[in-house]
């Protein structure tokens, strides 16, 4: 029986990319790559940060992606609720504008990247993000961030977060698209955007954000593997 | 990774700059505003500004995680971050100085030396100020750390780097003159009193009044920055930047008594120093240790300056040699300062 599930849990790991090959061949002439993740979906097996990890060579400590955990209540009524975390790729980005050398841009497909050949390794951006998205790396000597797998993208695959979320929490594509996964997601469920009031315009949607993020003090405890330990609100 | 990113160098950097512009207004205060009496030590406030402005990229190229790609700032500044005005002000503030120091030394009896000073004073008060002003707008203008948002933040920048290059003029004033066994100007030194005590009042009121506006701000922010007020940063913030760096020099410098003996003006300038650079300290290290573990959920961490390594107390202490040789090579190569003196005796 495991040995089945397995057996189809890898073919489907296998077809995913293909379909979205099929589906890129299909897709608008302008793309513009989006996020949505449904909360009410993820399971908390941290199989996104553990495969962007993987895909992006990301130093030990540092995450490009990473699951924080929100476990509310009290004993015997909890509830733990996850939150995956990543850049945001907002269209009015804090990151850019204050990057010296504009090693930092948005690009026409909505995608925030950085230039690693021009970035001097300042760290003003990491500063600016109000998400806490970007890391400075210390094996290139630059910051990194999330990218959406770019060099995956331009093979037609998604990003390795996506193809290896088990929940099918993750969902991604073009919402210039109205066939694409994310348009359908975003046409039918309400969602909703990580601390809208930055300004930033986050561009990173997820569905049943409000348990995640609606704590009064004493509420809930908070696991972050960036932090480390057990935070209480 | 609870680390944060800029560490100990990055406060040395605005320590640095701002003495740099600070020493160089009181420099050309006589120029401008005809304070004849601060002639007495102007050309030294341009030699401490000039060898500190060569000292203050130090630390900001040692931080870069590419340093070798430090001159990308100048081939590609981009215009929306105040970060990249650093290398234009930089140059400029530097050639302005050099340029004056050259004039002032071999040609101050050419027929145009003066209005040549006085037209490089003007576009050097401005470009100091910006030099001082930009870097405390890269720490305002980030709406991501509670610490830093806010606009006081370039005010006091400007107004801390006037206190804190005046203060040192003082000391290294008085220092300098009884090595070389040269008589003190009281006057001199009680209109620098003067200029200190305004300027620091206004920083110390644009300070505390920042702060006690913090207080009023909504439970959960106040509650991680109450902590890092009264538990991170006690000492430094309370301690050394308000009281002993603020207040203290505020009450002793009131009384024009307190330059009648060189050593209490030596002692709170000392005070002041350490006040100015426990503000840097307070503002970069202390924005970074209020991080968000979630949205809204708020913690601190807790930052300790090692040794060794980088930012390590030894860094630091290289940083400030290096700052002393430049200073010193300064008075030897340009003499004039001492000629000045004579002249004016
Ligand atoms: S989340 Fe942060 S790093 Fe990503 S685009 Fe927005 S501001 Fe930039
Ligand atoms: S770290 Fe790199 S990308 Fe970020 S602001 Fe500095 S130069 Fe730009």
């Amino acid at each position: 029986m495991v040995e089945l599930a397995e057996s189809r849990f890898i073919k489907l790991q296998e077809e995913l990319p293909r379909l979205f090959n099929r589906w890129i061949e299909k897709k608008s002439a302008n793309p513009r790559w989006v996020m949505v993740i449904d909360l009410t979906r993820c399971v908390g097996c941290y199989s996104c940060q553990a495969s962007c990890k993987m895909e992006n060579g990301v130093p030990y400590e540092y995450f490009r992606t990473h699951v924080e955990v929100i476990e509310r209540g009290t004993y015997p009524n909890v509830r733990r609720v996850f939150l995956p975390r990543l850049c945001n790729h907002c269209d009015n980005p804090s990151c850019v504008p204050v990057c010296p050398v504009g090693a930092t841009y948005k690009r026409e497909d909505g995608i925030v990247v950085v230039d690693y050949e021009r970035c001097i390794g300042c760290g003003y951006c990491v500063q600016a993000c109000p998400y806490g998205a970007r890391y400075s790396n210390p094996e290139t000597g630059t910051v990194d961030k999330c990218d959406y797998c770019l060099h995956k993208l331009s093979d037609g695959e998604v990003p390795a977060c996506v193809s290896n979320c088990m929940g099918g929490a993750r969902i991604f594509g073009d919402v210039n698209d109205p066939e694409s996964p994310v348009s359908k997601v975003l046409s039918s469920k309400a969602v909703a955007t990580l601390k809208p009031e930055t300004g930033n315009d986050p561009r990173v949607y997820y569905v049943g954000l409000e348990e995640a993020t609606k704590i009064g003090p004493g509420e809930a405890i908070v696991i972050n593997p960036k932090v480390g330990g057990v935070i209480r609100t | 990774m609870t680390e944060i990113l800029w560490g100990s160098l990055i406060t040395v950097y605005p320590f640095f700059s701002g003495i740099a512009a600070g020493a160089y207004i009181v420099s050309i205060l006589p120029v401008l505003f005809k304070r004849e009496e601060l002639k007495e030590f102007s050309l030294l406030a341009l030699l401490i500004a000039w060898a500190t402005l060569i000292t203050a990229p130090i630390p900001l190229v040692f931080h870069l995680g590419s340093p070798w790609r430090a001159g990308n700032i100048f081939i590609f500044p981009q215009s929306t971050s105040p970060m990249a005005l650093f290398g234009y002000l930089w140059i400029i503030f530097l050639i302005i100085s050099t340029t004056t120091i050259i004039i002032y030394n071999w040609f101050s009896n050419t027929a145009w030396f003066r209005s040549t000073v006085t037209a490089l004073s003007v576009i050097g008060i401005v470009i100091s100020i910006l030099f001082s002003g930009y870097v405390g707008f890269i720490f305002g203008s980030t709406k991501s750390k509670e610490l830093w948002y806010t606009p006081i933040v370039p005010i006091s920048f400007v107004l801390s780097a006037i206190v804190s290059g005046a203060a040192l003029v003082g000391l290294l004033y008085i220092l300098i003159w009884r090595i070389s066994r040269l008589r003190i100007d009281i006057q001199a030194l009680n209109s620098l009193r003067k200029i200190i005590w305004w300027t620091l009042l206004l920083d110390v009121v644009f300070v505390s009044s920042e702060f006690i506006v913090k207080t009023y701000h909504p439970a959960a922010v106040w509650r991680p920055l109450s902590e890092l007020f009264f538990r991170h940063l006690g000492l430094s913030y309370l301690g050394i930047q308000l009281i002993i760096g603020g207040i203290i020099p505020l009450i002793v410098l009131l009384f024009k008594k307190s330059i009648s003996s060189p050593s209490i003006m030596s002692l709170m300038s000392i005070l002041i120093l350490a006040g100015v650079f426990a503000y840097r300290w307070n503002l970069i290290i202390g924005g970074q240790l209020v991080i968000e573990a979630s949205p809204y959920v708020y913690t601190t961490i807790s930052y300790v300056v090692g040794l060794l390594g980088e930012g390590g107390i030894l860094w630091i202490t290289s940083i400030f040699l290096v700052w002393a040789f430049l200073l010193s090579l300064a008075l030897v190569i340009f003499p004039r300062w001492k000629v000045e003196v004579k002249l004016h005796d």
